[in-house]
């Protein structure tokens, strides 16, 4: 799948474009890890997402959980009402930085 | 208040043997059997899936029945096979654990152990990735029956590397992430204080590398397919002058089917009949459908012929071999499903498609994650089939019996009717409850309706009852469908009904903006036309007719409950 890196002062702004799903989630997960070694912090950007499915969420645990070991943070931005929805209500949202545009996550991950 | 999740389906990580690393140390398990025991009880689950790893598997079974529950096992081959796997490694002194004795013990307090496919695993992965689809349908269709939504519980380390069968995989598989719970065995590690796995190497990761594995000398590759059996069950009728005739016929029937559906991977003889296979149930039901319709339209007097030939229809799914045949070059499927499949045809209704447990639960799974998809784009998905459970049928020799439903396609003509038998088949036991998905369109209100005048012709329920419950579901759905839309948000809507002996019990519940249809004023009958709310007479009528109304609204839904006792015919 096609996945768009922006460099925001050593922030890694992450932008999966089309679907996350069974097959593309290797891709995004190729994508993402990999920040953790290097990056001062880590945002991923939905909103070029079509949709994700939970294979697409298992990569996102994986990051949170690499992000904690790290210490390098992680935000997400940008989710379409939809996917926030359900974040929330199955409660994944607690485990997330969640912010409404990108400036936002990055400007929480720098500041924090 | 959180609904309760009666029907729970539960994959968990394996104990840690002693060539692995540590996800899941000994050490740990008496913390996961109590997180494990209170989130059992706090989803409030009764009835459980789950197969019978040594480790978190067993964990959760254990305390499942312990704590009164139902449960179900799924193993993915034979016992023997199954123990050397999955058992025997984690005994011994490493773990010091009595395993073998703890999976009899379980197996013999479960509800149910059923084996997915009597083959060798051969060590491949196909057989425990059918075996995960199996539990996922199983309980999709208990869910069904019982008008409930199941939920995944994962025992899991989420940095755990993904094998088949492992929760991870499991995850991937499952398309409902608000009825999904987590046990975070990390977590769990460090309230233990226990120490932490090591992060893992970027490189050590496996990535989704579940499609190589070591090809030995005479071993076909499996992959699980769906399968289709089909004949004409009143061949041996036709007299040898009409074969030819016949064929014919069958060469228009192609026709159509080319036209109208996308081309099976194979498609061979077997004796009479003829058997096809595709990579999806949802393919392969597209293709029985068409085939199905083109048999029942064309007119089988144009081409000479005195009697419409009938055919049957069976579906299934289950890992297969296989292979190109070394004589006719041709690919092919084989092994004990197929084998399976072509019992399971002579039993399949003439004139109609039925389908195996197996193939239904592959068939639901696969529609869910297209329901999923448009919820999240907005789209409105309508699921394009129906299953009716006709019982448990004997398949001959020693394939015993199989759960067997009848498919119906809702893009099927009108004019295509049930046959007479799967009339009498649910006569015999009709169900109870009946759940319907409605997509957000108001034509879709006369189908509710339909379904519903015609289970209450089942049950024998008056029709003024039917006309009431109609005009109060019709007025809900219509107002759901009119101000329950936000933007691009459509909302997810269900059809509940419930008979028993107080009467039915009907539940309109929706996905849509919080709206409470019990608050609307009871209209001012003397007001001037003009001056009355819309929306609000209906109201007024459903609370009229209906002998209660309630409201409420939870995890995110709107739930209107209606209930009418049922004056006897």
């Amino acid at each position: 799948m096609d996945i768009r890196e922006e460099d925001l002062d050593g922030i890694s702004v992450v932008v999966p474009v089309g679907r996350i799903d069974i097959n593309t989630a290797p891709d995004a997960e190729a994508a993402l890890l990999p920040k953790f070694e290097s990056a001062k912090g880590v945002v991923v950007d939905f909103a070029e997402l079509v949709y994700i499915s939970s294979a697409g969420l298992r990569v996102l645990l994986k990051a949170a959980k690499l992000s904690k070991a790290s210490g390098v943070p992680l935000a997400l931005s940008n989710m379409a009402p939809p996917v926030l929805e359900v974040f929330q209500v199955s409660g994944f949202a607690k485990l997330f930085g969640i912010f409404d545009d990108r400036e936002a996550a990055v400007r929480s991950i720098s500041g924090g | 208040m959180k609904e309760p999740a009666r029907i729970i389906l539960c994959a968990g990580q394996r104990i840690d043997q002693a060539s692995r690393t540590g996800y899941f140390p000994p050490a740990l398990e008496p913390m996961l059997k109590q997180a494990v025991r209170d989130r059992i009880t706090e989803l409030g689950a009764l009835i459980g899936y789950s197969s019978a790893a040594a480790g978190g598997d067993i964990v959760f079974g254990e305390a499942f029945v312990d704590l009164g529950g139902e449960l179900h096992l799924f193993l993915p081959c034979e016992r023997a096979d199954f123990i050397s796997q999955y058992i025997e490694p984690a005994e011994g002194d490493w773990t010091g654990g009595d395993w073998l004795g703890r999976f009899d013990r379980l197996c013999a307090k479960a509800a149910s152990v059923t084996v997915s496919c009597e083959e060798r695993l051969l060590g491949d992965d196909t057989l425990v990735r059918f075996n995960n689809q199996m539990l996922q349908g199983m309980a999709r269709l208990r869910g069904e029956r019982l008008g409930l939504a199941p939920h995944l519980m994962l025992l899991w380390s989420p940095t755990a590397p993904l094998e088949p069968g492992s929760p991870a995989d499991f995850m991937d598989q499952w398309s409902e992430l608000s009825h999904l719970s987590i046990v975070d065995l990390d977590e769990l590690r460090v309230d233990a204080g226990l120490p932490e796995t090591e992060t893992p190497d970027l490189d050590d990761i496996d990535l989704f590398d579940l499609d190589t594995f070591d090809l030995e000398m005479g071993v076909s590759p499996r992959a699980i397919r769906a399968i289709l059996f089909a004949d004409i069950a009143t061949y041996t009728q036709f007299e040898d002058h009409e074969i030819p005739l016949l064929f014919d016929f069958l060469a228009e029937v192609q026709q159509q089917v080319e036209a109208r559906a996308k081309a099976p991977i194979l498609i061979n003889t077997w004796g009479d009949a003829v058997h096809t296979a595709a990579g999806t149930a949802h393919d392969l039901a597209d293709y029985a459908s068409a085939l199905t319709e083109a048999v029942l339209s064309i007119d089988p007097a144009g081409f000479g012929l005195s009697r419409r030939p009938r055919f049957r229809v069976a579906l299934h799914a289950g890992p297969v071999f296989v292979g190109l045949h070394p004589l006719t070059g041709r690919s092919m499927i084989f092994g004990h499903h197929v084998n399976r499949a072509a019992r399971i045809e002579p039993i399949a209704i003439p004139g109609g498609i039925c389908a195996s447990q197996p193939f239904v639960a592959l068939l639901k799974a696969e529609m869910a994650q297209l329901a999923d998809e448009a919820r999240q784009t907005g789209t409105t998905y309508a699921p394009r089939y129906d299953v009716l459970y006709l019982g448990r049928k004997s398949l001959s020799k020693q394939f015993g019996s199989e759960d067997i439903y009848f498919l119906e396609d809702r893009e099927a003509a009108e004019w295509i009717e049930r046959p007479a038998d799967v009339l009498s088949a649910i006569e015999d036991n009709p169900p109870m409850q009946m759940r319907i998905e409605v997509p957000c369109d108001t034509a879709e209100i006369a189908r509710v309706a339909a379904r519903i005048e015609a289970f209450c012709a089942v049950h024998a329920i008056g029709e003024a009852t039917v006309q009431a419950v109609n005009l109060a579901v019709d007025e809900l759905l219509a107002n759901v469908m009119s101000y329950g839309v936000e933007g691009s948000r459509i909302p997810d809507i269900v059809v509940h009904l419930a008979l028993d002996e107080n009467g039915l019990t009907i539940t309109v519940s929706d996905t849509g903006i919080a709206f409470d249809p019990t608050t609307l004023q009871p209209p001012d009958l003397e007001a001037d036309l003009e001056d009355r709310p819309i929306g609000g007479l209906g109201i007024h009528f459903v609370r009229q007719m209906m002998d209660s109304v309630s409201y409420t609204r939870r995890d995110g839904r709107n739930e209107t409950i209606l209930r009418k006792r049922i004056v006897s015919q």
